[in-house]
């Protein structure tokens, strides 16, 4: 029972770092249409970043979540409007955006390599290795840390759509570009920061996950996966939905231990993936994009 | 009407179908006489005779890989767990029974085709992205699977193929060249005949296409199971080739990564297009991997975003370009069917420049 | 029993719920060999689902659609088209990057399975086959552009070759007029007379009243997916629920071509 208990807590912990990091994604999709295929690589380049500022300037890891958020921000909005932008929209575009995406993560996965080598990383700090205890075991403090985070995360993104004017247009350009155009919202702009606001997320979640996991350049297609199951399970209508469907996944994954052995639990996500996404074809999103 | 739409045309006798010209079959047949003869006619020394068998292998992988990618539209970012599948089963079966190499290939391949069907009748209902992901998704959780399934792949250890008993790297050339030629007519039949028609249509509006009666479902599993047959085919030439295989090379996302870069640098959609983007993928990956090993995924990154930015059908874009500045011209009505994107339709609506110089 | 005036294609009681939305509501209806059926109604009345359930493009929540006796709701589109089903839609949907010709040759493959289409299966024989449906329609000389460079009344036009092409017993056409000037839609109410003298029954949906009180032996009306009124056109037009429905509707009204 103990155990059911514990893993039940290590799932819920889980599922805050995998809401947080399927939020970025979530976003751009639903607002611009466009899977975001470089994710995975810009959390992995994260990863990184907080590791640089840990190892070089001694910059605490979790003081560090400015610096990250301001850097990917400002790396996501010349992301489009340097390449995303020139695509066209529609079905051909989102293809083409998707290639194009893969490029830029293939191009991180590369300058990863060359500035760090292959080898795993991991960031560890002083308290990396202490623990707290919930509900009868421990956790590390790390987890516990980086559920916090991510629920202020989500909470201040809730916040940002539903009570802002910034929000307000970025849901209207998710729904409806033309009628934004016509109200006098300048959707490219909208478009910018979102996509902005998504790589931000990413950077946040690569932050997270360099304090729990080992990392290399290779790190971030299973986040990527992982993220497109959330979405896809919780759909984009609330940060409920993300968070909802963020535990499933999570739980899920914990528990397989008991199906299957513990090397495959990731697979369990990735067939979790296949089976949601054909159980729920066409409107997986659902009709309403982010209200 | 009816009756004006009605009328009974004789066939009388045999004649070429209609989706291989007499030109090109000429043409086939020639590229592959020479090819043949090549290595017997020309002296070029075992390192540069076993590369060009390996892209033979890679340009059938390539173009097979296209049938789905470019022909239906269906981006496979997966298409490594069916090079895998195919390979291991050939190198098991090499191992365990007494049956010829190419049984084992027969068997690999189709197990890999039996292996796409099974996931792709479900997951090829969804379209663009969602299908894309859901590749990532199969190939990933095959890796490791595979990677873990000691009994079969070896694990981490891998497999050792029986070298007497299979094929010699000298000979692979010709059974490379027989595969690609295979594939290379396959390509043209799916494109050309009427199948290839039914397949733009389900590349273009699924929709509009069941509501002149092709059946979808039908025709994207068809070209899947093919797709992943060839697949299944090349990793157990791929086995032999190597002589030694490895779960964590065969059914690696790189690898699926190579598969949609050649078809994209070639150019997506072309019928042959994807056979040229294995030759580049080949070449560059056996000069950087001598001296600049660390590059090459980047350079690949940014091959694909410069292609998808600036020449949608890639290298084959950029010969018709180079073709239309040379003045020849398409017969009108025929490029717009293998042009794949918004850039290339337009160009073949615009007036040439200038005629021939 | 196949003569005209003999039943072609029946609906039963058809329903087609979206939610707790009742787009399509206990709907009767059947149309004749040789017969051109007008579906009018407010927008938003079910029409367009109507023709969706017909087509076999979605399930119907309740009740059937037969044709011919053989049951051609709730199957996959293609198989209704197998059957001799064909549907046009209100927005055309052209294959973009396929020729006007090969548009039409997409139909004419893939329109029939067990009928083979006259002369065969062959290229050239397929070729001549939609050449002949293009210049019927009058598409003949833009046969190899692309269907970007037609005007709407072409796409239109096109729209009706393919689904021609399938060879329908029962032809569905979705707002084929709404668009046009005066001009086209008077030509293109000639060639849909056409198609019927061929041997084809056809059901329309139309705003312009004019081209489907012309064209129409029969008219039917919905209104918030139930049917309101069925008749000949001149006394559905003096049907008091019917004119009831529309001046509810102003915005959507009648428009007059």
């Amino acid at each position: 029972m103990s155990e059911v208990l514990a893993l039940a807590v290590s799932a819920v912990l889980l599922a805050g770092f995998y809401a947080a990091m399927a939020y970025g994604l979530g976003l751009i999709y639903g607002v611009l249409r466009v899977v975001n295929l470089a994710h995975g690589g810009l959390i992995m380049a994260a990863a990184y970043l907080t590791w640089v500022l840990f190892t070089r300037l001694h910059i605490d890891p979790y003081l560090a979540i400015p610096v990250v958020l301001v850097v990917f921000f400002a790396a996501g909005v010349g992301l489009y409007r340097g390449l995303v932008r020139l695509l066209p929209r529609g079905a051909e575009g989102g293809v083409q955006s998707l290639l194009l995406l893969f490029g830029v993560w293939l191009i991180l996965r590369n300058l990863a390599y060359l500035l760090f080598s292959g080898n795993d990383q991991a960031v560890r700090t002083s308290y990396s290795t202490a623990s707290v205890r919930i509900l009868g075991n421990s956790f590390a403090v790390t987890r516990v840390v980086v559920f916090g985070v991510a629920v202020i995360a989500m909470l201040a993104l809730h916040l940002l759509l539903r009570h802002t004017l910034l929000g307000k247009a970025i849901r209207a350009a998710g729904q409806n570009p033309r009628s934004c155009t016509l109200v006098g919202i300048d959707v490219d702009r909208i478009y910018a920061l979102t996509f902005g606001i998504g790589v931000a997320l990413a950077g946040l979640a690569g932050l997270l996950a360099s304090t729990l996991f080992a990392f290399n350049p290779s790190y971030g297609a299973g986040e990527l996966l992982r993220s497109f199951v959330v979405i896809v399970l919780g759909g984009l209508g609330s940060v409920v939905g993300i968070a909802a469907g963020a535990l499933v996944l999570a739980f899920a994954e914990v528990f397989s231990i008991y199906l299957v052995p513990s090397y495959l639990t990731a697979a369990v996500g990735f067939v979790l993936l296949v089976v949601v996404l054909v159980a729920r074809p066409a409107g997986l999103f659902g009709q309403r994009v982010l209200g | 009407m009816r009756a004006r739409l009605v009328r009974s045309g004789p066939r009388i006798g045999w004649r070429l179908p209609a989706w291989a010209p007499a030109r090109t079959l000429v043409l086939f047949v020639g590229a592959l006489a020479v090819l043949y003869a090549l290595p017997l006619v020309v002296p070029m020394g075992d390192y540069a005779h076993d590369l060009i068998g390996l892209t033979f292998m890679y340009m059938a992988a390539a173009l097979a890989w296209n049938w789905l990618g470019g022909y239906v539209g269906q981006i496979s970012f997966g298409h490594a767990a069916m090079f895998g599948v195919g390979g291991f089963v050939a190198a098991r079966i090499a191992l365990s029974t007494g049956l010829p190499f190419w049984a084992g290939w027969l068997a690999g391949g189709l197990t890999a085709g039996l292996y796409g069907l099974l996931w792709g009748h479900p997951t090829l209902r969804l379209r663009g992205p969602y299908f894309s992901i859901a590749t990532i998704g199969v190939g990933e959780a095959t890796r490791l699977v595979a990677t873990y399934w000691d009994p079969f792949t070896g694990g981490s250890s891998g497999l050792s193929l029986p070298l007497g008993q299979g094929p010699t790297k000298f000979a692979l050339y010709w059974y490379g060249l027989y595969l690609l030629a295979a594939v290379v007519a396959l390509s043209w039949w799916l494109r050309r005949s009427r199948i290839g028609l039914g397949l733009l249509a389900i590349k273009e509006d699924v929709e509009a296409a069941a509501d002149v009666g092709v059946n979808a479902t039908l025709y994207q599993d068809l070209v899947l199971v093919l797709s992943a047959t060839v697949i299944g085919v090349c990793g157990g030439f791929y086995a032999w080739y190597q002589a030694f295989i490895d779960p964590q090379d065969l059914f690696s996302f790189d690898r699926s990564i190579g598969f949609v870069l050649m078809g994209v640098v070639g150019g997506i959609g072309t019928i042959l297009g994807p056979a040229l983007g294995a030759i580049v993928f080949v070449v560059v990956q056996e000069l950087l991997l001598a001296s600049y090993a660390q590059f090459y995924l980047g350079i690949y990154g940014l091959l694909l975003v410069l292609i998808i930015l600036f020449e949608p059908l890639g290298l084959s874009g950029l010969l018709l370009r180079l073709a239309r500045r040379l003045g020849w011209r398409p017969a009108a009505g025929r490029a717009p069917a293998i042009a794949a994107g918004p850039a290339s339709s337009a160009s073949t609506t615009e007036p040439g420049p200038g005629g021939a110089t | 029993m196949t003569g005209p005036g003999s039943r072609l294609l029946v609906g039963e009681g058809v329903c087609r719920y979206f939610g707790g939305l009742k787009a399509v509501d206990e709907v009767d209806f059947h149309l004749d060999e040789g017969e051109i059926l007008g579906l009018i109604g407010p927008n938003g009345a079910g029409k367009t689902t109507l023709f969706a359930v017909a087509a076999g493009s979605i399930p119907a929540t309740r009740g059937a659609v037969r044709l011919g006796g053989t049951p051609v709701s709730g199957r996959a589109a293609h198989r209704s088209v197998h059957l001799g089903i064909a549907r046009t839609h209100q927005i055309v949907r052209p294959f973009a990057h396929l020729t006007v010709l090969e548009n039409v040759l997409v139909g004419w493959y893939y329109g029939r399975r067990r009928r083979r289409p006259p002369g065969g299966h062959g290229g050239r024989a397929a070729r001549e086959w939609a050449m002949e449906i293009l210049e019927f329609i009058g598409l003949a000389d833009r046969a190899q552009q692309l269907p970007a460079t037609l005007t709407l009344a072409g796409r239109k036009r096109l729209e009706v070759a393919r689904a021609l092409a399938t060879g329908p017993r029962v032809l569905l056409l979705d707002e084929v007029v709404a668009g046009l000037n005066a001009v086209e839609s008077h030509r293109l109410v000639a060639l849909i007379r056409q198609i019927r003298a061929g041997g084809v029954a056809i059901i329309m949906i139309e705003h312009v009243m004019q081209a489907v009180m012309n064209v129409s032996d029969r008219v039917m009306v919905l209104d918030h997916g139930r049917k309101i009124a069925e008749g000949k056109p001149a006394e559905v037009a003096n049907d008091p629920a019917v004119i009831e429905a529309y001046l509810g509707h102003e915005d959507d009204g009648p428009r007059h071509a």
